[in-house]
């Protein structure tokens, strides 16, 4: 798990991750965007969103704790949380 | 014990039909590679269940749609069990949609998980198979050549996984690898909460069907038992039925 990771490069993947896996701009993903009623995402997006998470971060996140989830902020947050 | 000294590798173990077969070879004497993508915490319990047993187990994290963690989890299993002696493709996803609704997205997908990552499974598996042979085991369902409601990516995935169980079948009989399939009707698991209108559909299933229950995993696994065993071994290239008889009757 790579512990290093400060905030800013952590939105920095996050939202690299999103980009490619629901071929939005980057530009165009902001903080607070949602992934269902702002980018678009269904339920398969969503399984490979977590799936392409889990692999760039290198941890598992439940889909308990992925359900809770619906922003690139709320990821980030998460994943920060995680890697403490 | 038919499975002592075995190695074992079940794609999708941690849940439904696949966590079955993983205990139940485990129970025979096999050594279990427990794969999973999305449920960590459910491959750990299966995996302890098992190692209580007295085998030993491998936990591999993989996308089935992604050739390189396939590629990665065979490495893997070279490492620590330097060989493979039976394959099970059990892990499967799906865009539950209709036909006239299916994205290009979701049969990708569909196709990946459930019929690519076989392909690209075996084509490993098979080279980490001793000289004396071994077995390889496609899990398919009714929905390959019967319509089941918002099945259309799932089915078509399983009607070219059966396909290809064949051409396997044939290329890998020189080397003594046994490759079936076994199509299973409507199983009792917790897939089944993904299909929309489920519960009328269990319904009518349940009304539909000759025997008087529906299909478990231990039936799936009484029969992956028997077809991965060299008792089976001049079944080759098969899809064996496990349905209590339900595609049988027209009304």
């Amino acid at each position: 798990m790579e512990k290093s990771l400060t905030k800013e490069k952590i939105t920095e993947k996050v939202k690299e991750v999103v980009a490619t896996q629901l071929q939005v701009e980057q530009e165009k993903i902001k903080n607070d965007s949602l992934f269902v009623d702002d980018l678009g995402a269904d339920s398969l997006d969503l399984t490979e969103l977590a799936i392409a998470f889990e692999d760039a971060f290198d941890l598992e996140i439940p889909e308990s704790d992925f359900g809770q989830l619906s922003t690139v902020a709320g990821v980030v947050d998460y994943l920060s949380e995680r890697m403490k | 014990m038919r499975y002592k000294g075995k190695t074992v590798c079940i794609t999708g173990s941690s849940r439904g039909i696949g966590r079955q077969l993983a205990i139940r070879f485990a129970k025979e004497g096999a050594d279990i590679v427990i794969h999973y993508v999305r449920n960590g915490d459910a491959a750990r319990e299966v995996s302890g269940e098992i190692e209580r047993l007295g085998r030993r187990t491998l936990l591999v994290r993989a996308n089935m749609a992604d050739e390189s963690r396939i590629l990665s989890m065979f490495e893997k299993i070279k490492e620590t069990f330097g060989k493979v002696d039976v394959f099970i493709h059990c892990a499967a996803s799906g865009r539950n949609r209709s036909a006239v609704e299916l994205d290009a997205k979701g049969w990708n997908w569909t196709m990946d998980v459930n019929t690519r990552a076989f392909l690209l499974g075996v084509q490993q598996a098979a080279k980490l198979m001793p000289d004396k042979g071994g077995a390889v085991l496609a899990l398919s369902s009714f929905g390959s050549d019967h319509v089941f409601p918002y099945y259309t990516s799932v089915g078509a995935s399983k009607a070219a996984l059966e396909s290809l169980v064949r051409y396997f079948a044939v290329e890998l009989a020189s080397r003594k690898i046994n490759v079936n399939a076994i199509s299973a009707g409507m199983v009792k698991t917790d897939a089944l909460n993904h299909f929309p209108e489920m519960e009328q559909t269990m319904k009518k299933v349940e009304a539909k069907i000759p025997y008087s229950r529906m299909v478990v995993p231990d039936d799936i696994a009484n029969l992956a038992l028997f077809l991965c065993s060299g008792e089976a071994e001049m079944i080759r290239g098969q899809v064996i039925r496990i349905d209590g008889g339900i595609t049988l009757p027209l009304v």
